[in-house]
């Protein structure tokens, strides 16, 4: 017994069977790792939806355009001045406590356009203004000179936080246009982006 | 002192040959297996079957957003920092589109055009109901919103009536 690991140290017999079993293993893995890694998503590309102007929608031609609108709701981004909101009677004030032009303009911070608090004024202005409740549609209107980062930002943000709940009923399944079973896509403002209008001065 | 020990006792217990026998006996695959179940596992959870796994073209970096939709198999425009591509076809230099003064681009509308009618006829020969022509559009984020206005507009023109804009998924973005 003394002797006996010594001597199988001397004889290789020592050697790790178990090893041998994970060698197919090993090749299994070897196989697996490349088939992943060639379908491996790292980055995920995601869609925003452009809702045509009603009258391009109807003729199938033009970019511009909201005949037919009566709900109009529109947030105006400027590259000097920030952002305005407006609807159809008017300019909505951002900030109705302030005088003069402060109003109605939520200006660039630091050169950056003040996303977080379009957010909140717009989220004011749906609890105050009870036509926008249910209201989907929003027209963007963006100076040409607004890099398409910041409008995807813009729309992102006039879209709110999106909920997702899955869908059980029928009533459910038309409402969100996806099958029962299948998960929706909930935003809390204005999912439906219309790119139409000119920024007012 | 060890270096004063004599070959022969080496010699007695053949250490050499042992040593050798040992290594190649006992290559341990233990450890590696170890590494290879982390890069499996870790592969596994990054596994998407809903990512979108096409190549976007060259010299286009899209935007991020906090979407969470995910685009279909459809028709794709891309507008990269040299080029715009139409079913990975170039039809023109992106510095022409810009410069153009119309809100169409014309080489693009006849390209798309021919396109939406040849989906038309496919559903008309497969005796399916027409459904609206979509497109996504990937456009570089550092392109402005006149070059951007110009592709959509060309894409209602030509008939395209659900249009999507592409972007990288970050949904903490604003965190």
């Amino acid at each position: 017994m003394a002797f006996g690991p010594s001597a199988a140290r001397r004889t290789g017999e020592e050697k790790n069977v178990g090893d041998e079993y994970l060698v197919p293993i090993m090749g299994l893995m070897t196989l697996l790792i490349p088939l992943l890694l060639m379908s491996a998503v790292f980055v995920t590309t995601v869609a925003l939806q452009v809702t045509l102007p009603p009258q391009a929608a109807a003729s199938g031609a033009g970019a511009g355009g909201m005949g037919g609108v009566t709900k109009i709701l529109m947030v105006g981004m400027s590259a000097d001045k920030g952002f305005i909101i407006t609807n159809d009677k008017g300019v909505l004030p951002a900030f109705p406590e302030r005088s003069g032009a402060d109003r109605n303009w939520i200006p660039k911070v630091g050169g950056s356009f003040d996303f977080a608090t379009l957010r909140e004024v717009l989220l004011e202005k749906v609890k105050k203004l009870p036509q926008y409740q249910d209201h989907e549609e929003v027209y963007l209107a963006i100076q040409d000179n607004i890099p398409f980062t910041d409008v995807i930002n813009l729309m992102d943000t006039v879209r709110g936080d999106v909920n997702v709940i899955e869908v059980k009923t029928d009533e459910d399944a038309a409402k969100y246009s996806v099958e029962k079973g299948q998960k929706a896509y909930v935003a809390t403002l204005f999912p439906s982006v219309i790119f139409g209008g000119a920024v007012p001065r | 002192m060890p270096g004063a020990q004599t070959p022969s006792k080496y010699l007695k217990f053949k250490p050499h040959h042992a040593r050798k026998k040992s290594e190649s006996s006992s290559l341990r695959i233990t450890s590696l297996m170890d590494m290879m179940t982390i890069v499996l596992v870790f592969l596994l959870k990054t596994f998407s079957a809903q990512g979108d796994l096409s190549a976007t073209a060259a010299h286009l970096s899209l935007p991020k957003s906090d979407s969470m939709a995910i685009p279909g198999v459809i028709d794709r425009v891309a507008v990269g920092s040299n080029a715009i591509y139409f079913l990975e076809e170039e039809i023109m230099p992106t510095d022409e589109a810009i410069s153009s003064k119309d809100i169409v681009i014309k080489p693009l509308k006849a390209r798309m055009e021919t396109r939406v009618e040849a989906l038309q006829e496919t559903m008309r020969t497969a005796g399916r109901e027409a459904e609206p022509a979509k497109i996504l559009i990937l456009a570089d984020k550092n392109h402005y919103f006149s070059l951007i206005k110009k592709v959509v507009a060309t894409a209602a023109n030509a008939g395209y009536m659900n249009i999507t804009l592409a972007a990288i998924q970050d949904t903490g973005k604003w965190e």
